[in-house]
């Protein structure tokens, strides 16, 4: 695997500095600047500070909650992609489906698409508690996402 | 008649059809099918990495020891961490589908998992897992919202 970008690195320890004492937050600096950086963040090494995020939205005139699981949590902040990012990812996958007249069913999905930066971001995602009842919540679980710099690298999953 | 004329397939996998059928209608019928549900076909029907041809670098056989540590990264995937850890304690097809991540597909009797997978750590993290005839749906996003 390559070693982590110097952007990636930085983001990630900023993002930790509020959690970990100097002297950790120098050993992971150490590790992620490292060779094995990548393969580190493989693991379930750091997953404790990358806590599931719930976002609620409203689109197609339905509450939907967004979970970010901390798998992709991580990978967000190591890409710079914010939960504005995810939202706006999120309301765009419902209105298309709606406008293909696919309904979104209990399924798992993969989102392909530009943030408003043009970043081209891969979203795997499930949904579920999917029902006709007026005002259901439905849920959308984010399992991981990544970013792409380039585009011809983008696999189509 | 050839080996090939003599070759039939039971197709058990595409769609309610389970009838024998000869190799151009079995390819007739695979050739009907998506990219997804093509390579969730490739996957069992050809198990040996070196003869996928031109995607051979994606492929690989992954057996880890027993020292290995499969942890999910998902709620709803624990029940599935006794399964991916036998897979990959014998052996399994495993194809690479994020270089830049560390992403991979592992191909299971019955069903593919999508796992972070370190070798040298001798650790892999299930994030998602479906079965062979319904991999995740693509939805590619209009841009020019």
């Amino acid at each position: 695997m390559n070693k982590l970008r110097d952007d990636e690195v930085r983001r990630l320890v900023s993002y930790l500095r509020p959690f970990v004492s100097d002297e950790e937050l120098a050993r992971i600096e150490d590790i992620l600047r490292s060779d094995e950086g990548a393969e580190y963040l493989l693991t379930d090494a750091l997953l404790a500070y990358f806590p599931l995020v719930v976002i609620e939205l409203r689109s197609d005139e339905k509450v939907w909650r967004v979970r970010v699981l901390p798998h992709a949590h991580l990978r967000m902040v190591q890409r710079g992609i914010s939960t504005n990012d995810i939202e706006d990812l999120i309301i765009r996958f419902v209105k298309t489906c709606q406008v293909r007249g696919e309904p979104i069913i209990e399924d798992y999905y993969g989102i392909i698409g530009r943030t408003q930066r043009h970043s081209l971001v891969t979203l795997r995602v499930a949904a579920e508690e999917i029902g006709e009842q007026a005002g259901q919540v439905r849920v959308i679980t984010v399992h991981w996402g990544r970013g792409r710099a380039q585009e011809e690298t983008v696999v189509h999953v | 008649m050839s080996q090939l004329d003599d070759f039939w397939l039971t197709c058990y996998a595409v769609g309610d059809m389970q009838s024998k059928v000869s190799v151009t209608e079995a390819i007739n019928v695979v050739r009907q099918l998506t990219p997804d549900e093509q390579r969730e076909l490739l996957a069992r029907l050809w198990p040996e990495p070196e003869d996928l041809g031109t995607d051979r670098s994606r492929w690989s056989h992954v057996k880890l020891s027993g020292e290995l540590r499969v942890v999910s990264f998902s709620p709803d995937q624990e029940p599935y961490l006794d399964e991916v850890r036998d897979l990959l304690q014998r052996g399994v097809l495993a194809r690479l589908d994020s270089a830049e991540d560390g992403y991979y597909e592992l191909y299971g009797p019955t069903r593919t998992y999508y796992v972070t997978l370190s070798v040298t750590k001798e650790f892999a993290g299930l994030l998602q897992s479906w079965p062979p005839d319904h991999p995740p749906r693509p939805i590619t996003l209009d841009d020019s919202e």
